[in-house]
């Protein structure tokens, strides 16, 4: 019998207390509710006991995790800003679009070489803040980012003729490449690009720089040779002076003085030609002729003797003779 | 409609004089019992001989209710005639082939012109619940209605039988059809069971049968739930039923224990408990159990003129019997209160109730630990 019921029996009927025998069904019927009351408890309070321990486990995994977690998006909160500093400092224009092909980032250098702030870039279509056109045929690039997104890969373009917002014009180099999520599905693009203006304007000054130098050695030569020539034409001219005697010589000397005026005439366009940016002018002549001429224009009233030592096959030459 | 009762008790025999008032008459006998009871070959046959026109329908039960008593050891018996309804009983042999199949072919065997409703009673050891309700669900034409339950062996989960005409068998499933329209029919089911602890991942279970949650077994975990009393197990699992939702579903079935086997750490459900779905722990509260029970009587009058109820047939968990213990009988005088004294109650602890989740609903569905009500009345005026 349940020890609750005994006391209150004991209690109540006294310390010698008889059931009486009509009692015992009714007394059985409160003894099983005891019972089975007093079982229940227990049962209920076990399983809250074993589910508070699990609650409690659970909860300290969750605080833990918790904690973890939050290490984790601060460290990837760091990571994101360190990033976006970077990017928006590096000296590279840089727009990610998503897979719609709207803008999601611009950095500064974008910004200014579009002439779209970042407020007013993010979610535009890439199409509208990034006009670029063909520097030769001056058509308008679009649809850049078709192929990445697409196909994925990488897409460098060497060079390109940027209109900002406001009209300015730049010369770029750029790269498009895919973002890809952790599944590596493409979620978007990235586009990088440079500003070679500035180093377009600095290869065009050396190229004339390195001209002006070639003309000036040039001139220079041509400056000897056009002294050798009227050193010939002077020293002839004294000589037909001397030798007014003998008609065949003069004709002889005349000749001299003609070929010389007309290798000075040559000179004279050579210089004018190079001045002009032209292109030399080519003739198939006889190298051999070629060297005899020059040598006997050079040693012309000296006395020092050419010796010429030339083969008899000696190729003909594409040569600018002046 | 007519109604009439009776019990059979081993120790007085019939509690009045049977067959009088509608032994020519009743077209059907609704027969709950303690197994022994069915098993009695010369008191089926005697009924069979007090109404020789109806089709005998029943099952082993858990406890037996009659008007607002619940008895362990009787044969309650619920005679019943209708004037303007007919009735179509049918059965089906639970076959290898699974509750699906069995489902499906029982329930395309009914007219479905006029049919309005149909009573179901399978037995509640071997059967998947889940499965069976869902092939009437799936065959019926969608206004009919199903409710029923599980046939139940007090808390000894070691034979169930099913009772149809003359014969109680093993492994069987039987059903009533009511047509025409001038039977009304409610349907009411409700727990008041509360979850407690942790919800807990089923990682790994196949149909009805759970081997794990949150990767330990499942088994394990009732042993060191029930502590001394796992030693009870099937029936003590019943103290702790699991409340079942299903991925992101907020709503949540309950699910009872069948049978163990300790060899590979299995618990059978009477219900499917999908892999993936959440499991939660539940515990009893009798005010609550009492209050599930007033509350399915109330969804009976949202699916029904309730308060005009002939007829109510109340079918609740054994569950609830093994907390609600000697205070069993405060949730059938519940239903008694809600739905009138003109209401007459039987039905039985069962290992399963059918019934459709809510009043809106009709698709109906498998339930533990619930009081279910089927309600009846019939318009004579037709």
């Amino acid at each position: 019998m349940n020890k609750l019921l005994m006391r209150q029996l004991r209690k109540y009927l006294g310390p010698g207390y008889k059931i009486p025998l009509e009692w015992e069904g009714f007394l059985k019927a409160v003894d099983d509710a005891y019972e089975g009351f007093d079982a229940d408890r227990k049962l209920t309070e076990r399983a809250f006991e074993i589910s508070s321990h699990e609650i409690s486990d659970i909860n300290n995994r969750l605080r833990a995790e918790i904690e973890e977690r939050k290490r984790v998006e601060k460290s990837i909160a760091s990571e994101k800003e360190r990033l976006s500093v970077t990017l928006r400092s590096i000296g590279d224009g840089v727009i990610t679009i998503d897979r719609q092909q709207r803008v999601t980032f611009i950095n500064n250098v974008a910004e200014t070489l579009t002439g779209w702030p970042q407020q007013d870039a993010v979610g535009k279509a890439f199409d509208e803040i990034f006009v670029l056109v063909d520097p030769k045929t001056k058509q308008r690039k679009t649809g850049l980012m078709n192929s990445v997104l697409s196909h994925g890969g990488l897409i460098e373009i060497s060079l390109g003729l940027l209109t900002s917002r406001d009209g300015k014009e730049y010369f770029i180099t750029d790269s498009i490449a895919a973002i890809r999520d952790f599944d590596s599905n493409i979620i978007g693009a990235v586009l990088v690009f440079r500003d070679i203006t500035e180093k377009r304007k600095m290869e065009d000054e050396i190229f004339k720089k390195r001209k002006l130098e070639s003309l000036g050695t040039l001139a220079g030569g041509i400056a000897h040779d056009f002294n050798n020539v009227l050193t010939a034409v002077l020293g002839n001219l004294t000589l037909l002076k001397m030798a007014m005697v003998s008609p065949n010589e003069v004709q002889v000397l005349l000749g001299e003085i003609e070929t010389q005026a007309l290798r000075a005439q040559g000179l004279t366009q050579q210089l004018l030609t190079f001045s002009k940016g032209g292109t030399p002018v080519k003739k198939i002549a006889s190298a051999g002729e070629l060297i005899r001429e020059s040598a006997s224009f050079v040693l012309h009233g000296s006395n020092v003797l050419a010796t010429f030592i030339l083969p008899d096959d000696l190729w003909s030459v594409e040569v600018d003779k002046g | 409609m007519k109604v009439e009762q009776n019990c059979w008790r081993p120790s007085s025999g019939w509690a009045s004089e049977p067959g009088k008032g509608l032994s020519d008459k009743a077209q059907l006998i609704l027969l709950f019992g303690e197994r022994p009871l069915l098993k009695n070959t010369k008191l089926i046959q005697d009924i069979r001989g007090f109404y020789p026109r109806a089709h005998l329908l029943g099952c082993s039960t858990a406890g037996q209710i009659l008007g607002t008593q619940v008895y362990d050891n009787a044969l309650v018996l619920t005679a019943v005639y209708f004037e303007n309804t007919a009735l179509q009983v049918e059965k089906i042999k639970m076959t290898p082939g699974g509750s699906r199949m069995v489902g499906e072919q029982l329930a395309g065997r009914f007219d479905k012109n006029r049919l309005k409703h149909v009573f179901l009673l399978s037995e509640g050891l071997n059967v998947n619940g889940t499965e069976l309700v869902k092939a009437f669900s799936d065959v019926l034409p969608a206004p009919v209605v199903v409710t029923g339950g599980l046939a139940g062996d007090q808390d000894l989960f070691q034979e169930t039988l099913i009772l149809f005409d003359g014969q109680a068998e093993r492994d069987l499933v039987a059903a009533v059809g009511f047509y025409g329209d001038a039977v009304e029919i409610g349907y009411g089911s409700m727990g008041g069971w509360d979850s407690f602890g942790p919800e807990r991942l089923v990682t790994c279970s196949k149909g009805n049968v759970l081997y794990e949650l949150d990767g330990c077994s499942a088994l394990e975990l009732y042993k060191k739930y029930l502590g001394p009393h796992a030693q009870g197990l099937p029936a003590t699992g019943l103290l702790f039923p699991l409340s079942v939702r299903i991925e992101n579903n907020e709503q949540r079935l309950v699910r009872t224990i069948l049978s163990v086997d300790d060899k590979t750490g299995s618990m059978t459900f009477a219900g499917d408990i999908p892999q993936g779905s959440h499991a939660q722990l539940m515990k009893a509260n009798l005010e609550r159990l009492v209050d599930g029970a007033s509350g399915a009587a109330e969804m009976c009058f949202e699916t029904s003129s309730a308060a005009r109820t002939e007829l109510a047939v109340l079918i609740s968990c054994v569950g609830r019997k093994l907390v609600l213990k000697q205070r069993v009988e405060e949730e059938i005088e519940a239903v008694q209160e809600k739905l009138g004294p003109q209401a007459v109650l039987t039905g039985f602890y069962s290992y399963g109730e059918i019934c459709p989740g809510a009043s809106t609903e009709k698709c109906c569905e498998l339930h533990n630990q619930t009081m279910t009500i089927t309600t009846f009345y019939e318009d004579v005026r037709e």
